[in-house]
């Protein structure tokens, strides 16, 4: 079982929207056995795939001391997902008084094993900062983090950096960057070749572009390769689905096409396309 | 050892010499020299057929043997002429043979092994490698057309501090010089305007300063990686003077076009490229053709900056580089693409500019005289500047049956049977040899059509280049101009009268084979023959003549590249292009949207996307087209990168292109021939006719000026036929 984290350390950039439809995209192409996780206290991951958000999810069944197989849920869409659960007053608490005891809950409770039958786990972290939100950093195979092609965005890099390196124990080279809502602004592209350019987070080829397909398939409670399939924001969660199984597939460090990594592969081609001779 | 080395190679060659002045030599009667031509083309079939690396060499030694055991016969057996008439027409003849048959000769040696340059690796640290400078020379082009040429020179794949764009513009226009500011590039006019654009690029060589100098025509857009792909071979040796590129155009030239042929047959530019240069490179004899190529300062400066004496000033320097003992080199990788001339009236003004040029060499820098070079670089020299003179003896061509079917004149004293007897395997090898070795690069019997449409026009110019050398003035091909369309009466009449005589020729022909001559049956059908391709040859002129109309400003090329549309509804689409040109794209597409609703297209290369706004203009077949709305700088220049920046832009261009099939070649041919002559009948109804009538009265007149003593026999069969009809009728009508 491979577990991803979708995070992010600001508010407002598709972490969630991301996480449900990159979910979707992995079931599809995993034909199921993908487990969608919320740890966010906003349980808004049900909603956007057509979940009923009312019931109890994860963090009361850790309270109570319930097995998490028990609050699963299945989607239309054939995608499973743990909710993290209804909103009532002192949930948060006891919660977090738990976490400060059990460190590995999170690694604990997925570890069961019903859910290992899922191959892939996504992760809907909680807002930073917050005990979930460290336990599922520390968890991950591989980390996400999705950010807006914005100078906001650009300013929580360094922050970043250094949470990542903490939390993750030298493990960085498996943290890529995923940018969202790519459009054909001067800025835009200008973020994006900057976030390129910077060597610590490698951000991944492929970009989730800024496509109304995406608040639509949110009021039709449906994930976007479903709602619009032949959309530019579906084609984009599929590539970024099949990207990450390919990498984690490999079973190695993923592979990162880093700029010099690029131009090799560029100055191959054409070589061999021309019969260099040496 | 030495000497006995020496001494065997001599006696080799001798003994090789004598053999071959034997088998050319020797006499033979009709029998055994039929035989002989038919068994060696025959093992030529074979060895074709075999296709090895020997293949092409031992083809090139049967076609020369041939041909020369038919030069020998004709000069040794067939020159017994009757009358002066006779003999100066039959002396114009054997002259335009001869010049065939040293063209033959100089092409064999010339492509004797066509050198294939690979491109080789730049330095490992980028400090090794060279400043460039980049010249774009312009005088009176519109600026849309050198726009993207900037914009792609800007974004070659070069150290930002070793490359620098340069716009010569000798036209000193105001929209140039704002485009250069804000493109921010270099910018350059002179004071005076010497020497077109050879003073120019001479101007720009005093104020500039990069060790290599790249210069592309303001229409060559070149593709990111052409410094990267071609200046290794200067870091590699430094007595490199030269490197030439391919000239690629993306658009048809009027023959292409007008023959609806284009990408379907190798183009007239492609046998010079894809195959001669490397024939030339082998003998360090690579011409300079003045864009798309690479030139060493130091070298340049040596020679005096780009030649101003000659009309191909390009050709001319290259030889002036070898003369000093710089190396040249070709490279044939297309890396930049450039725009052909529009109409056949430019194409026809350029082609005879380097015609001129080249007459001119031979007097201004003879490649046989002079100091510095080798005998392979003189004969390559000699050639391209020879082949340019063909103009008269194709004309010889065209109108040699004429010659005896209107004139009566024996031009060549020979049995009609002897001649085909030395004749095929002549002719027959002479294709044979070219559809084995420029299978790929020129289809057979296309060389006519190319030479026949410049042939009357590049007499004049080149004979005036040949004795005065200094005559000639540079014209400026005319670039980005929309053909009208019709049919090109101006370019085309000479070919109509041309067409007119050879007509009257068939047309008597005929007459004599059915109604008067007992005596000359093979002479008669040899010339019937010779006419019937004069005709075939100017047809297919007369079909080049016919200007299809173009209808667009900007050409569209099929390209699929990956693509986004944004629709103002604000839905993103994954799609592709099917094609693309700097003007819109069409792109495939189902859903509606209407007519000229407003889109954003991003154009997908490798991790990179290029946003364009565009307009919808409408929609059919799940395809939509777009025109791109007003650009950006940036945008324009992204788009020529998506465009023309790709290194394999150009590579797979004659993808699917089958090989040189001479006869399948012979059949479009004479299907378009056909169509032109249509076109032109077509065209000129008034003209064609009363010239037909009038040139069928003068052969008439001299037919029986020359043959009246055989008239006699037959009015004497017609009037016996007339007795015989009678006599007939009369014995029906007496029946009842």
């Amino acid at each position: 079982m491979k577990t991803i984290a979708v995070a992010s350390l600001k508010g407002g950039v598709g972490k969630t929207t991301t996480a449900a439809n990159l979910g979707a995209a992995l079931a599809r192409r995993e034909r199921g056995g993908v487990l969608l996780v919320d740890l966010d206290p906003r349980n808004q991951l049900g909603m956007h795939i057509g979940l009923a958000t009312d019931g109890a999810g994860l963090a009361e069944a850790s309270i109570r001391g319930v097995s998490w197989e028990r609050v699963v849920q299945r989607s239309l869409d054939d995608v499973s997902c743990l909710p993290f659960g209804a909103h009532r007053d002192g949930l948060a608490a006891e919660l977090d008084a738990l976490l400060a005891r059990r460190p590995d809950l999170l690694g604990d409770s997925l570890a069961e094993q019903s859910l290992q039958a899922n191959r892939l786990v996504v992760l809907d972290t909680a807002p930073w900062p917050s005990p979930l939100f460290d336990q599922a950093l520390a968890l991950a195979d591989l980390v996400l983090v999705v950010l807006l092609a914005d100078a906001a965005s650009f300013a929580t890099l360094p922050m970043l950096r250094s949470l990542i390196s903490r939390r993750r124990r030298g493990d960085a080279a498996r943290t890529l960057v995923l940018l969202n809502c790519v459009d054909a602004s001067r800025l835009g592209r200008d973020v994006r070749a900057l976030v390129a350019a910077q060597p610590q987070l490698p951000l991944l080829p492929i970009v989730i572009h800024r496509d109304a397909a995406v608040p639509e398939a949110l009021a039709l409670q449906r994930p976007v390769i479903a709602a619009s399939p032949s959309s530019q924001a579906a084609d984009d969660f599929d590539g970024v689905a099949e990207w990450l199984l390919r990498s984690l597939g490999a079973d190695s460090e993923a592979r990162l096409p880093s700029a010099s990594r690029r131009e090799a592969i560029a100055v191959t081609d054409l070589s061999s396309a021309h019969g260099v001779s040496r | 050892m030495k000497w006995l080395a020496l001494f065997a190679r001599v006696v080799g060659i001798v003994v090789a010499v004598a053999l071959l002045a034997v088998v050319v030599m020797t006499p033979l009667d009709i029998r055994p020299q039929l035989l002989l031509g038919g068994a060696v083309f025959a093992l030529a079939l074979v060895v074709r057929r075999r296709n090895r690396a020997s293949t092409a060499p031992l083809l090139t030694l049967f076609s020369i043997v041939a041909s020369s055991r038919y030069i020998f016969w004709r000069v040794s057996s067939t020159l017994d002429f009757d009358t002066t008439i006779d003999r100066v027409l039959g002396l114009a003849l054997l002259g335009a043979e001869l010049y065939a048959f040293a063209v033959l000769l100089l092409g064999a040696f010339q492509t004797l092994y066509v050198l294939q340059r690979k491109p080789v690796p730049l330095p490992a640290d980028r400090a090794d490698w060279p400043t460039v400078d980049v010249y774009i020379p312009t005088y009176n082009e519109p600026l849309e057309v050198v726009r993207p040429t900037v914009l792609a020179a800007l974004r070659l794949d070069w150290p930002r501090d070793k490359l620098r764009v340069h716009l010569l513009d000798d036209g000193c226009r105001a929209a140039f010089r704002d485009f250069a500011g804000s493109a921010k590039v270099n910018y350059i006019v002179r004071a005076e305007h010497k020497h077109a654009k050879a003073g120019n690029l001479n101007h720009a060589l005093g104020v500039t300063d990069g060790e290599l100098i790249a210069i592309f025509d303001c229409d060559h857009i070149a593709a990111r990686s052409f410094l990267q792909l071609t200046v290794g071979w200067f870091t590699r040796d430094p007595r490199l003077g030269m490197l030439q590129t391919p000239h690629h155009f993306y658009n048809p030239d009027p023959i292409e076009r007008n023959l609806g042929q284009f990408r379907r047959v190798p183009n007239e530019g492609e046998l010079f490229y894809s195959y001669l240069q490397g024939g030339n490179d082998f003998w360090n004899a690579t011409f300079f053709c003045g864009s798309c190529a690479i030139i060493r300062r130091t070298a340049l400066a040596e020679v005096g900056g780009i030649s101003t004496d000659s009309l191909t000033e390009d050709a001319l320097t290259s030889l002036r580089l070898q003369r000093l003992g710089y190396r040249t080199a070709y490279l044939n990788v297309r890396q930049a693409a450039g725009l052909a001339t529009d109409t056949l009236a430019a194409h026809i003004g350029q082609r005879v500019r380097w015609a001129q040029g080249m007459t001119q060499i031979l007097r201004v820098s003879n490649p046989l005289a002079g100091r510095g070079l080798s005998m392979g670089q003189r004969l390559c020299y000699l050639n391209a500047s020879f082949h340019f003179l063909y103009g008269l003896p194709r004309l010889v061509f065209l109108l040699g049956p004429l010659a005896y079917l209107l004139f009566g004149a024996h031009i060549c004293t020979a049995a009609p049977a002897m001649l085909l007897a030395y004749l095929f395997p002549h002719l027959a090898h002479a294709i044979l040899v070219d559809a084995h070795s420029r299978r790929r690069f020129r289809y057979a019997f296309w060389n006519n059509v190319y030479e026949t449409v410049l042939a009357i026009y590049i007499v004049v110019p080149t004979l005036v280049a040949l004795f005065k050398p200094r005559a000639g003035v540079f014209k400026v091909t005319d670039k980005g101009q929309i053909a009208e369309g019709g049919f090109d009466r101006r370019i085309a009449r000479p070919y109509v009268i041309l067409l007119l005589f050879n007509v009257a020729g068939v047309a008597l022909a005929l007459t004599r084979l059915v109604l008067w001559d007992f005596y000359d049956t093979g002479t008669v059908l040899l010339n019937l023959a010779w006419a019937l391709f004069s005709v075939f040859s100017v047809g297919a002129v007369l079909a080049v003549a016919c200007e299809s109309r173009q209808l667009r400003r900007t050409h569209r090329l099929p390209m699929k590249l990956p693509a986004i549309l944004r629709t103002a509804s604000g839905h993103a689409y994954r799609t592709h292009t099917r094609d693309l040109s700097l003007g819109g794209a069409c792109v495939q597409w189902t859903g509606p949207i209407g007519d000229g609703e407003k889109v954003e297209l991003a154009l997908v290369v490798g991790n990179d996307e290029q946003w364009l706004p565009a307009r919808s203009v409408g929609s059919a077949d799940g395809r939509l087209r777009l025109a791109f709305d007003a650009l950006s700088l940036r945008q324009e220049s992204d788009l020529v990168h998506a465009l023309f920046g790709r290194p394999d832009a150009w590579i797979d261009w004659e993808e699917g292109r089958p090989d040189d099939r001479p006869l399948a070649s012979l059949r479009t041919l004479a299907g378009q021939s056909a169509r032109g002559i249509r076109r032109a009948l077509a065209a000129e109804p008034r003209v064609m006719g009363g010239a037909l009538a009038a040139a069928f009265a003068v052969a008439v007149c001299f037919l029986l000026s020359h043959t009246g003593w055989r008239v006699q026999p037959a009015f004497e069969r017609a009037s016996a036929l007339g007795v015989l009809v009678s006599e007939r009728l009369r014995s029906a009508a007496d029946v009842p």
